[in-house]
């Protein structure tokens, strides 16, 4: 079920209001039946394969708790296997197949494995990321094994963050279906409020720009130096908004149950480097390659070839887990790069600097993302380098023949600067008395209504 | 206190959501807001088009032309019509010289038809369709024979079984978005609402929604497909000699089943796109209807307004509606009374 959809939005309020209805001891049943066909809605059968997952989890908990050594190892390792197991199947089976291929066909040789023709589910490595954490959390002992076999599927299921996270860790998400929820107006309000807002970022932002984007990257050579320059910045700004406005609605939606999600977005395009960008944009898949990948390697401890081989490691995985295709590692490994040349750097100049340097900084953050994001959106890597090279070739005369007329353009970009200025207050803001409390809210629905493009397009993040 | 509250509230979001889920819930409901309620949607009360972008400088109200009717010159002809939306309620008997029965079949009526041919009459058969839907209404045979049904047939279309996934339909049926826009929001009382969200995308951003065009004369709505020169009812779209062959021998088989039924004469009309008339300098048009004419190469079995339509005086389709109006309609009625009067 798509967040920015009526059904979605019925849905929510028959869920929020019969939770509250409903004693507490009800609440998960109710939750996990709400979230089970949340889930079905993209394709029913794949629910299937969900519990199958959170079956073995759930098991293999009791075991790793329960053993010692390789036993206990060997549990964890099967929970594992099973999840990215799982992953690999629908994810990158075929990417694998076709790398084959290509390799046996350098010989003359054909492929005698069978392509795989099914569609990948919603969300995988969201929850199956999840799932891997309560494992991994049990293992380490910072988790105690749920006995609740209902509160632990709720816990891999909860439908606001069931498909595009943010993947949340069993330490804080475990303990909140256990505990009374009672209801508070400050929490429904805020949650609401920041519903709200992503909505805005989502349909009257992302889907705004994405029209532009779309038009750009399906034909990068019917375009000039100009817009293929606001396309990049379009891009930068349609996935920020599309993905944290996803996380936006998720973390409303479970606030307006008194459940509180993690923070997933920090503002990261004012970020002055690299390495604060990833402290700052998509946080808990960042923070769980940092927890579960790069620290177990070693960490900042390390040497530095050590340091330089394990971030280039987590960030090949993170490129990766965003999907089988060569330009998300490319992608992952440009800003790999970067961190690497931020970490060699930093150890001879780490002064923030007055304002101008910080915008100057601000600014090479923008372009190194903007710039990353060119191989994250192409169609392949050929078109990436093309748009690339014509980003700085000033041979092209003609001048917007982007998808949107001159009023729409200077419209969104009034809607960037709008985003940049209310950002912050939206997520700080305590809608504690009523009038600014519906002045809020029905001003952000009333602007969703009227400038919000409907189109049913799907959250970029869905695919991943 | 409170709970009562919130759990009526559940249980009418609940019903809501269900209701919306169920196909044969909101066919019922449709027809009660209709009939009972007078409050018809708005596709009912104005064009299917304005109804898609909500424009209301196409808003077209003009429409209520009444067509010419004949007093009932009996010539033995009992006339049948398998039509698409064109025709769709309506022509009267009335409005056709010398026909003592008018049969019509909706071929969009997936359950079929049941008539049973009059051995002592002049049986004539017009198969009409959209230019844009031609190539399925008139090139897949099997298409158009299932719609015209002998008794035998009704029978074959009774059996067909129920999908499996039945259940899995109503649990998540496709159209739970347009059902629950229709009983929100889908009242005249927002019309007003919609119609300034509209115009602010229109005349600002130059938007649209993606169900609309709007034609180079800024004049009509039309139907997007029927523009775009990549999807297949486009006026605009390359066709190929061999596809049209195609399509020419599938006519000439449908042809060739309805005489075998007992017609004496079968008639082919294909009503132009609004796109092929008001729009064709918009780009290069196929001339779809001519090159299907000429393929088939029996120009008299075909009822061909496309000239006349061109030359037309008068505005013939609606300007807030993929349709003709009853001008067209009624031009096309006088063609089709020169054919049965020159039998």
């Amino acid at each position: 079920m798509l967040f920015n959809s009526l059904q979605f939005l019925v849905f929510f309020a028959f869920v929020v209001s019969l939770y509250y209805a409903l004693p507490h001891r009800s609440r998960w049943f109710l939750l996990l039946l709400a979230s089970c066909y949340f889930y079905m809605v993209f394709v029913p059968e794949y629910v299937l394969i969900l519990f199958g997952v959170i079956l073995i989890d759930y098991l293999a908990a009791f075991l790793i708790a329960g053993t010692q050594g390789f036993k206990r190892k060997l549990s964890l390792g099967l929970s594992l296997a099973a999840n990215i197991g799982i992953l690999c199947y629908f994810k990158y089976y075929n990417f694998f197949l076709d790398n084959i291929s290509l390799l046996l066909n350098s010989f003359h040789v054909s492929n005698p494995l069978p392509y795989i023709y099914v569609v990948l589910p919603i969300g995988l490595s969201f929850h199956t990321f999840q799932a891997m954490s309560y494992t991994i959390e049990v293992y380490r002992g910072n988790q105690q094994p749920e006995k609740h076999f209902g509160i632990y599927a709720l816990y891999v299921l909860f439908f606001p963050q069931l498909v595009a996270g943010p993947i949340e860790r069993p330490q804080n998400l475990l303990p909140q279906f256990k505990k009374e929820q009672i209801y508070s107006s400050l929490n429904l309000r805020s949650g609401l409020i920041l519903m709200a807002w992503g909505f805005f970022k989502k349909v009257v932002i992302a889907d705004r720009l994405a029209v532009v984007v779309d038009d750009c990257y399906w034909d990068p050579g019917s375009h000039s130096t100009g817009d293929l320059w606001i396309t990049v910045l379009f891009y930068s700004i349609q996935i920020y908004c599309d993905f944290s406005g996803y996380s936006d609605i998720a973390i409303g939606a479970a606030k307006t149950m008194g459940i509180n999600l993690m923070e997933n977005f920090k503002n990261p395009y004012l970020s002055t480097s690299l390495t604060e960008f990833w402290r700052r944009w998509h946080i808990s898949l960042s923070t769980w390659f940092r927890d579960y990948v790069y620290i177990p390697m070693g960490g900042n401890r390390m040497g530095l070839k050590k340091m330089c081989f394990a971030i280039l490691l987590v960030f090949f995985l993170s490129g990766l887990w965003h999907g089988a295709k060569y330009t998300f590692i490319v992608w992952a490994l440009i800003h790999a790069f970067f961190l690497i040349l931020e970490h060699i750097l930093k150890t001879k100049n780490s002064d923030p600097g007055n304002f101008l340097s910080r915008l100057l900084k601000i600014l090479y953050t923008l372009l190194v993302t903007g710039i990353a994001w060119i191989f994250f959106r192409a169609q392949n890597i050929g078109d990436a380098f093309f748009i690339i090279n014509r980003l700085f070739t000033l041979n092209t005369p003609h001048w917007n023949e982007l998808a949107m007329n001159t009023n729409e353009l200077v419209f969104s970009f009034m809607l960037i600067a709008v985003l940049l200025s209310l950002e912050k207050p939206i997520k700080k803001f305590t809608p504690k008395s009523s009038f600014t409390y519906y002045s809020a809210l029905f001003t952000l629905i009333l602007i969703c209504y009227f400038f919000g493009i409907f189109n049913s397009r799907q959250f970029i993040y869905f695919q991943f | 206190m409170k709970k009562i509250k919130l759990y009526i509230f559940s249980f009418l979001c609940l019903l809501l959501f269900a209701g919306s889920q169920s196909k044969p819930f909101m066919e019922l409901w449709a027809d009660y807001r209709v009939q009972k309620l007078h409050a018809p949607f708005t596709r009912a009360r104005y064009g299917d088009l304005y109804s898609g972008c909500f424009l209301s400088r196409f808003m077209d109200t003009s429409d209520n032309i009444k067509l010419k009717e004949y007093r009932a010159l009996r010539n033995n002809i009992d006339l049948y019509i398998m039509h698409d939306s064109y025709l769709a309620n309506q022509l009267k008997k009335e409005n056709f010289i010398g026909v003592d029965s008018l049969v019509l079949s909706d071929l969009r009526n997936k359950k079929g038809v049941y008539f049973k041919l009059r051995k002592d009459k002049e049986n004539i058969l017009i198969i009409e369709c959209s230019e844009r839907t031609a190539e399925w209404r008139l090139g897949d045979s099997a298409l158009a024979f299932t719609k015209f049904y002998t008794t035998n047939r009704l029978q074959e279309v009774k059996k067909v079984k129920e999908p499996k996934d039945k259940l899995i339909k109503y649990f998540f049926n496709p159209f739970i978005e347009q059902n629950l826009e229709f009983n929100l929001f889908d009242y005249e009382v927002f019309k007003p609402v919609k119609e300034l969200k509209a115009g602010l995308n229109f005349y600002w951003f130059n938007k649209l929604p993606k169900d609309v065009a709007v034609s180079s004369d800024k004049e009509y709505l039309l139907l997007p497909e029927t523009v775009n020169p990549w999807k297949q009812e486009s006026s605009f779209r390359g066709i190929s000699d061999n596809e049209l062959d195609k399509i020419a021998v599938q006519m000439k088989q449908i042809k060739k089943h309805y005489r075998k039924l007992g017609f004496k004469k079968i008639f082919f009309a294909v009503v132009p796109n609004p796109a092929s008339i008001i729009d064709q300098k918009r780009m290069r048009y196929n001339y779809k209807i001519g090159r299907i004419i000429g393929r088939y190469g029996t120009p008299d079995d075909f009822i061909d307004v496309f000239k006349i339509f061109e030359h037309a005086r008068k505005r013939i389709y609606r300007r807030d509606d993929s349709h003709w109006n009853r001008n067209g309609i009624q031009l096309w009625i006088n063609e089709v009374n020169k054919k049965i009067s020159s039998l």
